[in-house]
């Protein structure tokens, strides 16, 4: 039932559904925060590129799009980063 | 001379850029208010993360799986209608109602949840910034099944039947960049909300 054509999608989705339990893992049990919140944060841009490269195609969007949308993933994820940084214990 | 075949992914119409500067923008002022919350969060992170440990990361957690599954299956739909393939992509798009519609059940109990706690948007600042966001990605998933519904009818209600693929899978591919767009940005609400101060 599953072809060639949803291989792609369906491995995107096994991998996402992994990395959020990860990610969920990393915010209940890892006490150095730091690091717990580094890692929420890493996983969340690579699950957001998995959805733009796997999902929607991002390749086949217009380039400055295609780029704004990569400069938006990582500009939030760094910025949040860091500002959760600058009021951290 | 041979010209040499084009790959699938060639062969295929570059996506209108409509629905893509409607994503950039939108995603862009929820990026806006990502970047506020941050800001407030600054001179009052114990509040922040006091609040959030009152915030059910399970059900969170539940809710980003059932996103990206509902996802999922409209990408499915996506590669199975461009493969003429329309009762499948059908069945798939109803699977991807079916599953998307647990979210909505999910995020209510949630809400439900709070209020029988006695937390409203003016418990404090942290929970203003919770209702702000969460509801207005509630209208964003409601906009989106609504599309789903309608592209779950299939190419039928799309116009006359020699151009009704045609428009339909426009749609459908429109229709699921903007599904997808509702299940990225739950990513970035779900880490922000509810697992940074998940401790």
């Amino acid at each position: 039932m599953i072809g060639t054509d949803s291989a792609g999608p369906r491995n995107a989705w096994l991998l996402l559904m992994l990395v959020s339990a990860l990610s969920f893992v990393a915010a209940e049990w890892v006490a150095e925060r730091h690091i717990a919140v580094a890692t929420i944060m890493a996983i969340a841009a690579a699950k957001i590129t998995v959805v733009l490269q796997r999902f929607m195609e991002i390749e086949r969007a217009p380039t400055g799009i295609r780029h704004y949308l990569y400069g938006w993933t990582f500009g939030c994820t760094g910025l949040i980063f860091i500002l959760w940084w600058l009021s951290a214990p | 001379m041979q010209i040499a075949e084009p790959s699938t992914i060639d062969a295929r119409p570059a996506r209108a850029p409509a629905i893509w500067i409607f994503i950039a923008l939108d995603c862009s002022s929820f990026g806006l208010f990502f970047f506020v919350f941050m800001v407030e969060r600054l001179g009052q992170a114990a509040l922040f993360n006091q609040s959030a440990q009152r915030l059910n990361a399970e059900l969170g957690f539940l809710n980003a799986c059932i996103l990206i599954t509902s996802s999922w299956l409209v990408a499915w739909a996506n590669a199975v209608g461009r493969k003429g393939n329309f009762r499948q992509a059908r069945r798939l798009l109803m699977a991807s109602m079916g599953t998307g519609a647990c979210f909505g059940v999910v995020k209510t109990y949630e809400y439900f949840e709070k209020f029988k706690d006695g937390i409203t948007v003016a418990t404090n600042e942290f929970f203003t910034f919770y209702f702000a966001l969460t509801g207005i990605h509630f209208v964003h998933y409601l906009v989106g099944l609504l599309l789903l519904g309608v592209l779950a009818k299939g190419p039928q209600p799309f116009g006359p039947p020699a151009q009704a693929q045609a428009q339909y899978m426009k749609w459908l591919e429109g229709g699921s960049l903007y599904w997808h767009m509702v299940d990225l940005l739950w990513i970035f609400i779900f880490s922000l909300l509810y697992l940074m101060g998940a401790r």
